[in-house]
């Protein structure tokens, strides 16, 4: 557990990052971005818990008082998406051969919330309308959040043969 | 090789990124902010990006192989787990969570296990397959392996034995006068005794024929005694723990001298092996000792229900007991009043802990004391020698000094 990859570093490193994404002048983000950085700080502690979620959705809340920008937005959102991922490694990685096997296998992950932030940036330059692209958003994410949640085979379901094995 | 039909459920990670995306969503088209859908973009590209057109496998393959079921403390003992799937994964990974042995691995297949402490333990590796690029998992435990770790005991260089042999050809010099090389007596010939047995220089010397008598070589019974009615964690290895070492070493040198050497494990349920003789009667004993355990059940131990063979009235029994359980030391009184040569080995190397400053305590603590010399002083009455095996000596050292002479058994 000496390398590097297993601590904390990596966790509180892009909390940081993603707290200081949200820092504007106004004392509510500050306080707002205070109370996440503290948050980073204890879910650095327990990275299984639940408060890395907690953490995450109080950057989400510094990010939308702080009035940002859509580009802004997105940096904060893609430091979150990287912020979790850290804290799914600390907890996961010890079962992994290693941290390069680990980072591989989600690498889908990270181009999948690069072509998300792509698509909401280009569909910022036409002028849809914010309640279009939210509808869409809300959309989308009861589209996604059943497929993460729901189990992906039924028990008793086998899986069909793979042609590659068949003699 | 066992084939074992998965369910996979989503990580934590597929659930944070959900969670986090759908309350950002609900709030920027609440609240009316464009920065917030634009914050939960690439939550949401990551959940549909990570989402893979195939089906994850149905089932995971495990195959657990131990190449040495069997070993002695602190050795080394590869065991290989090969996991695979039936379809397609992104990863499968195993852990091997055991509490009492020392893993390590390096491939991740492949684990070198180093068990610090005898036992039987169970070995379970659990089995961890990804897919979706990690956005889904499912989990499984393989079969169950038993790991028998026997205590690794050296040999002894004197151990005590008793007075009376029984009638087996040996290596100890007993009473009964025989065909060894030990002198015993010079007396008349008589009808019937050897032609090379004639002492020539007596017979010529008292003018009628003499022949020499010789000490017989016979072999000694041992029979190791565990008490296993109480465990108190000391310094150098709990009381059970010296226990068991003691018994096995006391056991493998009586069997390398040509011994016969059994085991009786005292405990809410009795366990023995009777004296026997080979290298496959240490093994027995080995497999009855990993038994030895604190068992639960509250059962009193009846001496009588132990067959003969198994305890027979001319072993030299070494019982090795903290003397702490009333039944232990009811035991011991059965075994002298069959009239066992019996030694006692003292295990507890430590005083119960007391506080700094309690008068009361050092009161109990005094108390305490005056009751253990009492309980030594009964056994020394009874002709039970007790000896304490105090840390940093070894075994040898204990049972050094009975050696020397024979335990006498039973008197009168």
């Amino acid at each position: 557990m000496n390398e590097p990859a297993h601590g904390p570093v990596p966790m509180v490193g892009t909390g940081m990052l993603m707290v200081a994404s949200t820092v504007q002048a106004s004392p509510v983000v500050l306080l707002a971005a205070a109370v996440a950085l503290l948050l980073v700080l204890a879910a650095a502690r327990r990275p299984g818990s639940w408060i890395v979620v907690l953490a995450a959705l109080a950057a989400a809340v510094a990010t939308a008082v702080g009035g940002p920008s859509l580009a802004q937005g997105c940096a904060s959102g893609l430091l979150t998406l990287v912020f979790l991922g850290t804290a799914e490694a600390r907890r996961t990685l010890h079962r992994h051969t290693g941290p390069l096997t680990w980072l591989r296998n989600r690498s889908r992950l990270l181009f999948g919330g690069l072509g998300g932030v792509v698509a909401v940036l280009v569909g910022g330059l036409w002028d849809i309308g914010s309640a279009w692209l939210s509808t869409a958003g809300v959309l989308a994410l009861g589209a996604a959040y059943l497929l993460a949640v729901h189990p992906l085979t039924r028990p008793g379901e086998t899986a069909p043969p793979n042609p590659r094995r068949t003699p | 090789m066992s084939t074992v039909a998965v369910r996979w459920q989503p990580t934590r990670l597929a659930l944070a990124l959900a969670t986090c995306a759908g309350i950002t969503v609900l709030a920027g088209a609440i609240l009316g902010k464009i920065e917030l859908l634009g914050f939960a973009a690439p939550l949401l590209g990551a959940l549909a990006g990570g989402r893979q057109r195939q089906r994850p496998a149905g089932s995971l393959t495990v195959e657990t192989r131990l190449q040495h079921p069997r070993c002695l403390e602190y050795d080394e003992v590869p065991l290989t787990v090969d996991a695979g799937a039936n379809g397609p994964v992104d990863e499968i990974s195993v852990s091997l969570p055991s509490p009492h042995v020392e893993t390590s691995t390096r491939d991740g297949r492949t684990f070198m296990l180093r068990p610090g402490r005898w036992g039987r333990w169970s070995l379970q590796p659990r089995v961890a397959a990804y897919a979706h690029s990690g956005l889904a998992e499912t989990t499984l435990t393989a079969e169950r392996t038993e790991l028998r770790v026997y205590p690794a005991a050296g040999t002894l260089a004197a151990m005590p034995r008793p007075a009376d042999l029984p009638d087996r050809a040996g290596v100890h010099i007993g009473r009964r006068r025989g065909s060894g090389i030990e002198f015993a007596a010079v007396r008349p010939y008589q009808p019937g005794d050897l032609l090379r047995r004639i002492n020539w220089t007596a017979s010529a010397r008292r003018g009628q024929l003499h022949v020499t008598d010789r000490l017989a070589e016979q072999a000694a019974e041992i029979v190791a005694v565990v008490d296993s009615f109480s465990d108190v964690p000391q310094p150098g290895g709990s009381t059970l723990d010296l226990g068991v070492h003691g018994a096995t070493s006391v056991v493998q040198t009586a069997l390398d001298r040509g011994d016969r050497a059994g085991v009786v494990a005292l405990g809410g349920i009795l366990r023995w092996v009777g004296p026997d003789v080979g290298e496959r009667q240490f093994y027995r004993v080995a497999d009855t000792l990993l038994e030895v355990r604190l068992d639960d059940a509250v059962v009193e131990p009846d001496l009588g229900r132990i067959p003969r063979p198994a305890l027979p009235p001319r072993a030299a029994v070494v019982m090795f007991s903290p003397l702490l359980d009333r039944r232990a030391l009811a035991s011991v009184r059965d075994l002298r009043q069959r009239g066992c040569a019996l030694v006692v080995v003292d295990t507890l190397r430590t005083a119960p802990p007391t506080g700094r400053d309690s008068r009361i305590d050092r009161i109990a603590l005094r108390l305490w004391r005056l009751e253990r010399r009492r309980v030594e002083a009964n056994l020394t009455d009874l002709g039970i020698p007790v000896v304490r095996w105090p840390v940093g000596h070894l075994l040898d050292e204990v049972l050094g000094p009975l050696a020397r002479r024979p335990l006498p058994g039973r008197t009168g």
